[in-house]
């Protein structure tokens, strides 16, 4: 640091380093207070005036020094201090214990993510869009909706409202049903559009996928094809410039019913309600579907 | 470089001074506890970052300093009133050339000290750190502290002279010494 007052010495600057001096300052003067000194030495008045000064602020320390601490303090800090040691490791093992949990949770949701996203890869670039829409609706979707309307109207006015028209046109039939909502998400780098129906009769649901028809290639075709997709009995068909997918968990195939019935003589009403959506379904594809695969 | 010493150490050695500096700048026993053991809990958990060992003192008349403007701070936004000088627990006299003098005065006197001036004073008379210090510590151009020591210390002689003025009023206590009562005049000043 410089010395605050620049040479030579004068007379208001030595006052001013010699009355600022403290008694650690004169036990070991710097240079510039020796000088300060020894330029005050020389103008008699001031330098008795500082030796009275320095007298009086020696007497005041001293009072000053006979002020001690509350009895106890040394003891309260001590004691404080000791308890603030003893709650470190306590600290530490929480800090210790919630980086492990972070570290692990952080690990967890990597994995699934590598997992997820490499599924994801799968299903984009090899899988069908029923592959695809299944992938999406077992491992992705945390059932909510963009959009949730009762009618299929409602959910065509939404998907124009977001830039995508036409994208909900799978056949006349599926304007009879009534629909929950729908959700996005991206194949292939098209948006994929499920929708889903609940069919009237015993309230199953069934999911409709809609993609541009360029996105599934060259293998899209307009007959209806019926499959099993993991654990989704599937359709899929054409319709205008659109491909769909229909993804149940009840058979979409009305004769696989009649065969049930066959062999299962007399029953049930629930297998028949299941029917039902398969015939809505069916129904619903009518105007659009030519044939079944 | 030297090592800082260990906690028990260290309050032996610093616990009266750094108290008496924050009596000095709190004006009350019980803030001076406190700032005083909150400045060694704030030693215990960053004292380690200090690499050198002969700063200790200064950072820890820093640190209380910084805590007392703290607390100044958020009393200035929830001001209350807790008087209490009444209850301080200081020597009665001093024995020696200025027995006239007792701590209690010497306290509330170099309190009276307006802020800027009182941080570099008391710690001009507690007589540990040189001016080049007394800077550092107060985070203060050295230019500034010798002024605001110079300054201070004019201010407090006023204060003194007001409360033995008080206190010859008072016929309990003795008269002032002629010399200290006549010297109404600073040369330094």
């Amino acid at each position: 640091m410089n010395p605050p007052l620049a040479s030579p010495m004068t007379l208001p600057g030595a006052r001013l380093i010699v009355s600022a001096a403290t008694t650690a300052d004169l036990a070991n003067p710097s240079e510039e207070l020796s000088a300060a000194l020894k330029y005050l030495r020389n103008h008699r008045d001031d330098w008795t005036a500082w030796q009275q000064e320095h007298q009086r602020d020696q007497a005041i320390a001293r009072t000053f020094g006979t002020v001690g601490p509350p009895p106890g303090l040394r003891d309260q800090i001590l004691a404080a201090q000791g308890a603030q040691h003893r709650a470190h490791p306590r600290r530490r093992f929480v800090l210790a214990w919630a980086a492990g949990l972070a570290l692990v949770a952080g690990s967890g949701i990597a994995t699934r993510w590598m997992l997820g996203r490499s599924e994801a890869l799968v299903a984009g670039r090899d899988a069908s869009l029923a592959a695809a829409a299944s992938h999406f609706l077992d491992r992705e979707w945390d059932h909510v909706f963009d959009h949730t309307a009762g009618t299929l109207d409602d959910l065509r006015q939404f998907l124009e409202r977001e830039g995508e028209p036409g994208a909900l046109d799978p056949g006349d039939g599926f304007d009879r049903l009534s629909t929950l909502g729908c959700r996005r998400f991206s194949w292939k780098g098209q948006v994929a559009v499920p929708v889903c129906f609940r069919t009237a009769g015993d309230g199953g649901i069934v999911h409709v996928i809609s993609v541009p028809r360029a996105a599934v290639g060259p293998e899209a075709r307009e007959a209806l094809n019926l499959f099993r997709e993991g654990r989704w009995h599937a359709a899929s068909w054409t319709r205008g410039g659109r491909a769909y997918v229909a993804l149940s968990s009840q058979p979409l195939d009305p004769g696989h019913w009649s065969r049930t019935r066959l062999s299962d003589q007399g029953v049930p009403t629930q297998r028949t309600s299941q029917r039902e959506t398969a015939s809505l379904v069916r129904e619903a594809l009518m105007g659009s579907a030519v044939q079944e695969g | 470089m030297v090592n800082p010493p260990d906690m028990e150490e260290l309050v032996d050695l610093h616990q009266a001074t750094l108290y008496r500096f924050a009596l000095g700048l709190t004006g009350s026993v019980h803030h001076a506890a406190d700032l005083t053991q909150q400045t060694f809990l704030l030693w215990a958990t960053k004292g380690h970052q200090l690499r050198d060992g002969t700063k200790v003192r200064s950072w820890l008349f820093t640190t209380l300093h910084r805590e007392f403007l703290r607390m100044r701070r958020h009393e200035v936004r929830h001001p209350h009133t807790d008087l209490e000088t009444a209850e301080m627990e200081l020597p009665a006299e001093e024995p020696e050339v200025w027995s006239r003098l007792d701590g209690r005065t010497v306290v509330e006197a170099l309190h009276s000290v307006e802020e800027p001036f009182r941080a570099p004073l008391l710690l001009f008379y507690l007589e540990e750190l040189p001016y080049r210090e007394i800077a550092e510590a107060l985070e203060v151009p050295i230019g500034t502290i010798m002024s605001r020591i110079s300054r201070g210390k004019t201010l407090l002689r006023q204060h003194l002279r007001d409360a033995m003025t008080e206190r010859d009023s008072d016929p309990k206590i003795l008269k002032l010494p002629p010399e200290h009562a006549q010297r109404r005049e600073d040369p330094m000043a």
